[in-house]
């Protein structure tokens, strides 16, 4: 078994990654809240709405963005 | 030249044209978000954000440039979107804001961090912590944004994409052997992350902060996950 001592670095990496949750997604979904009652009730009508049939089949290309 | 200030010089440059991109992506989706969505806050952290990556691109390139490496960067850059064709317009921006702000920005903002605790050299410190500052809000409005079209449409037909956008974000080499002269602590002072630090970083982060939050917003992170374990597979 790991002692806890040694675990350190572990638990540092680990609530640095909860950090970011914390700050990024969290802090991001009250970000994008506001203003969002004034349209939820016209996004009712979008969210029954699904996707074209074809939307995310794999014939289809997509890339992604690099970064740091 | 020394080999870290080499390959610092090297990544500054990259991050100068990364920075590029992102600016004339998010001025683009900026105005198709207004579009469809004109009471989102999403279009205004857009075009600040744009303003930033124009900052942050001079920045990079400056310090490129002082490691013995001058960017030269197109000023008619255009950027096509990255989004497969069979999505509609709305879906098509739902792919790129996720794919550059909830994984890349996401990503860079945990290794900006990582970074900044590693004591870098004063003149990167303060580049490291002018552009982390800004980065903060460029991934916050990717989940902005996610979490506003998850209470509007169905988000689910991201999750079968999400593979093909991971290995479109890393360059091959982050799962290989570090090359044989790296200088970790070197490289750390330049502001640049060993390669096993930067893999450790971008699992990390995928598993606990990516992932995670996919999943919040109605996103199946299993599709990611198993990619994930492929390509991490020694």
């Amino acid at each position: 078994m790991m002692l806890p001592s040694l675990d350190l670095a572990g638990r540092a990496r680990r609530m640095h990654f909860k950090k970011l949750f914390q700050v990024l997604v969290l802090g991001g979904a009250m970000a994008g809240a506001v203003a969002a009652s004034a349209c939820s009730q016209a996004n009712a009508a979008d969210k029954a709405k699904k996707p074209a049939a074809d939307a995310g089949t794999t014939d289809s290309a997509g890339g992604g963005v690099k970064g740091w | 030249m020394t080999s870290a200030r080499a390959a610092a010089a090297e990544a500054w440059a990259f991050r100068a044209r990364v920075e590029q991109e992102a600016a004339l992506r998010f001025d683009r989706l900026a105005a198709v978000v207004a579009g469809f969505d004109p009471v989102s806050p999403v279009p205004a952290m857009m075009r600040r954000a744009a303003d930033d990556e124009r900052r942050h691109t001079d920045l990079c390139a400056r310090l490129a440039a002082s490691l013995g490496q001058p960017v030269v960067l197109d000023p008619e850059e255009s950027l096509p979107s990255i989004a497969p064709r069979s999505l509609d317009e709305r879906q098509a921006v739902l792919y790129e804001v996720v794919a550059a702000c909830c994984v890349t920005e996401t990503e860079s903002m945990a290794t900006l961090t990582t970074l900044m605790a590693a004591e870098p050299d004063p003149e990167v410190r303060e580049v490291l912590h002018s552009i982390s500052k800004d980065e903060v809000v460029h991934a916050r409005m990717g989940w902005a944004h996610l979490s506003r079209e998850s209470a509007a449409v169905d988000v689910s037909f991201l999750a079968p994409l999400i593979p093909g956008m991971l290995a479109g974000t890393i360059d091959e080499s982050l799962f290989a052997a570090p090359p044989a002269d790296e200088d970790p602590e070197g490289l750390l002072r330049l502001g640049v992350l060993p390669l096993e630090k930067k893999r450790e970083v971008f699992l990390g982060t995928l598993e606990q902060v990516v992932f995670p939050g996919l999943e919040k917003f109605g996103v199946d992170p299993e599709p990611g996950r198993r990619w994930l374990a492929g390509a991490a597979a020694p």
